[in-house]
């Protein structure tokens, strides 16, 4: 739209300009034909003693025929009418002023009811006798033929400049309509996907658009699965709480029980439960791959923190990851991985603690190794699926590792448990960067 | 030992204060961020809880703040969420350690008692001086492994000398430690506490564990610190 407005203003101002240009050459043309004739006039003037002779007929019929459109007059100093052509015999006097020798003027006179004359004048001496005689010559023409030969440009001018710029437009739209056509149709399929009628995209789009299209799909792909997540804990949630909230239940209305122990134990059966599905809620919130997260920061930011709390135990902690090495993901998903397992090493560990990150063939790996008594390879498995515990003792240990088995697995990455040269535990997390 | 808590749920800062109180803590209490600051910076504390979203100033800009004007005691913080993030900026703004909410009182008292302890360098919670010896989880004094009966302010001020060895420590310094704010102080009260603990801990006359400088205030004898 912006276009065709512009498209318009531009050919109107071309318009202006060679409609203006050719005006002013053709006033020129004008002023040069009528000095041509007043020189073709002044050319067959002579001058005898004090009379100036000129011939009625002139070589130029148009001075001879009557109201023929061109007029020639000859003045004397004083402005008084010497001469006229015989096709001026049924004009009005001349209105030209007398002019100085060697000076011309071109003017147009429109003092006439429905004419316009051009009016060319020109100064000249005669020489006779000795004497001098001053003489202005002035030719005038109706500019009918001039204002015809305008009309008949401009309308050639405006017709030719409609019909380049229709096919300008024309063109405009039909390159738009088609360059846009995709865009529409994507504004079409995501409202489709609005509706519920469609879960993702086509993959039929040029491939400049690839990016984006491929972007908005895992976008609503990702927006689709928190949904579908958040849906899943709130009924899992709902669930899990109703065992505790009736034994409680039941309790209360058996006096032989023992509700203090018993509303301790449910407590703490809630609290888990409330504590594991907001934890695993609000695991992943942002797209997959869309930001880059720097490890080695969050890796410090959390050695500095555990060394805060484990204090006590002067954990040697190493961290070897290189300064360029990054997550390709949230932010918060990368902390509570990092948080928690090395949380677990500082904890379990007996004072040393390697976190090491390497990425490598668009495989990033994130190694967290203690040097505690290790894991048991029976126990390995189980400790890497949802909600297990290893170690009742410690309050939140099998939160952590099913928020960190979550969250791995949203990346579609891997966990293993292996032994680390430390001699204890060594978890190894791998993620394939994601191609965008 | 002195504490600030605070807490905005008045349920639980009541909970707080009574239980820290039952530990022989002298326990001052703030329900917003605002307030918890003011008293941070007015009062000479050994402790402080702070609860990280607080009315009036977050949590983490009050321990931010405490710091900036170099209060150095240690502080734990209480927060009801339970993700990294939260933790590594509570740490990282000045705090020492957290606990998520909801939190078992035991737990609690546990992690105040390690900072406490951790704040005055003992590493761990029993110490020795010569014959005498302190445990700050049974919150006991022995002579020669003997146990010594307190009353809880004369044992508040001989846990505070002992937890500041080689330190003069002026009555009115023992006085903000030991009592809260609300209390009506008579800085007396202290040579009482003083007389009687050394008949307590020194019968005989011949430890003099704790010495007396005229016009200052008192010290845990040198000989015994350095033992």
């Amino acid at each position: 739209m912006m276009a065709s407005v512009l498209l318009l203003v531009f050919f109107t101002i071309t318009a202006t300009i060679l409609d203006s240009a050719f005006t002013n050459a053709a006033k020129t043309a004008e002023e040069e034909k009528l000095q041509l004739h007043i020189l073709s006039l002044i050319s067959s003037a002579e001058q005898q003693g004090k009379q100036l002779i000129i011939p009625t007929y002139q070589h130029e019929p148009r001075f001879n025929e009557i109201s023929s459109g061109l007029y020639g007059y000859v003045l004397n100093r004083s402005g008084q009418e010497l001469w006229r052509s015989r096709s001026a015999l049924l004009i009005s006097p001349v209105t030209a002023r007398p002019q100085r020798p060697g000076r011309a003027s071109f003017n147009i006179d429109n003092t006439h009811i429905d004419i316009e004359l051009f009016v060319a004048t020109y100064g000249t001496i005669e020489e006779s006798q000795g004497k001098d005689y001053q003489y202005t010559f002035v030719v005038m023409q109706d500019n009918v033929a001039y204002k015809a030969s305008l009309s008949s440009y401009r309308s050639s001018l405006w017709f030719w400049l409609s019909i380049v710029a229709i096919l300008l437009l024309g063109t405009q739209h039909i390159l738009l309509s088609r360059g846009l056509k995709p865009l529409h149709d994507l504004a079409l399929e995501l409202k489709e996907i609005e509706d519920g009628n469609s879960d993702s995209l086509s993959g039929n789009y040029p491939k400049e658009l690839n990016r984006l299209t491929g972007n908005l799909n895992r976008l609503v792909d990702s927006e689709r699965k928190q949904r579908e997540r958040y849906h899943q804990r709130l009924g899992d949630l709902a669930h899990s709480l109703k065992t505790p909230l009736a034994v409680i239940s039941n309790a209360v209305n058996d006096p032989t029980e023992d509700l203090n122990a018993i509303v301790k134990t449910q407590y703490q059966r809630m609290n888990q439960i409330v504590r594991y599905q907001l934890q695993r809620a609000v695991v992943s919130q942002q797209v997959t791959g869309i930001t880059k997260v720097n490890i080695l920061d969050h890796a410090l930011q959390i050695k500095q923190a555990l060394d805060k709390v484990y204090k006590d135990k002067a954990v040697l902690c190493e961290i070897r990851v290189k300064q360029e090495c990054y997550f390709q993901g949230d932010q918060s998903d990368l902390l509570e991985m990092l948080g928690n397992l090395m949380d677990n090493a500082y904890k379990y560990g007996a004072g040393e603690v390697k976190v090491s990150a390497v990425d490598q063939n668009n495989q990033l790996t994130i190694t967290i190794e203690d040097n505690g008594i290790g894991i048991e390879e029976h126990q390995r498995e189980k400790i890497t699926q949802r909600g297990a515990r290893l170690d009742t003792q410690e309050l939140g240990q099998g939160i952590g590792m099913a928020v960190i088995v979550d969250i791995i697995k949203s990346y579609q990455g891997a966990i293993e448990i292996s032994d680390s040269d430390l001699l204890g535990a060594k978890f190894t997390l791998t993620f394939t960067r994601q191609h965008y | 030992m002195r504490i600030l808590v605070i807490e905005d749920e008045p349920l639980l800062l009541e909970q707080l204060s009574v239980s820290l109180s039952k530990q022989g803590y002298a326990v001052d209490c703030a329900s917003d961020g605002e307030e918890g600051l003011y008293q941070g910076l007015e009062y000479p504390y050994d402790l402080a809880i702070v609860d990280l979203g607080l009315p009036k100033i977050d949590g983490i800009e009050v321990i931010k703040q405490l710091r900036l004007k170099e209060k150095n005691f240690p502080i734990l913080i209480l927060t009801a969420r339970d993700q990294w993030q939260e933790k590594v900026l509570g740490l990282d703004s000045g705090a020492d350690d957290y606990l998520t909410k909801p939190f078992e009182m035991d737990e609690l008292l546990a992690r105040v008692k390690a900072l406490l302890r951790r704040s005055v360098g003992m590493a761990s919670a029993k110490q020795n001086f010569g014959p005498l010896s302190l445990d700050l989880n049974a919150q006991s004094v022995a002579v020669n492994e003997l146990e010594v009966e307190l009353t809880a302010y004369e044992y508040k001020v001989i846990e505070y000398l002992l937890t500041h060895p080689h330190q003069v420590i002026s009555k009115t310094i023992l006085t903000e430690h030991i009592y809260d704010q609300d209390y009506d102080r008579d800085s007396n009260v202290i040579e009482v506490f003083v007389r009687r603990l050394r008949q307590k801990l020194d019968p005989e006359g011949t430890l003099s564990p704790i010495e007396t400088l005229r016009g200052r205030g008192y010290r845990i004898n040198p000989a015994l610190a350095n033992a």
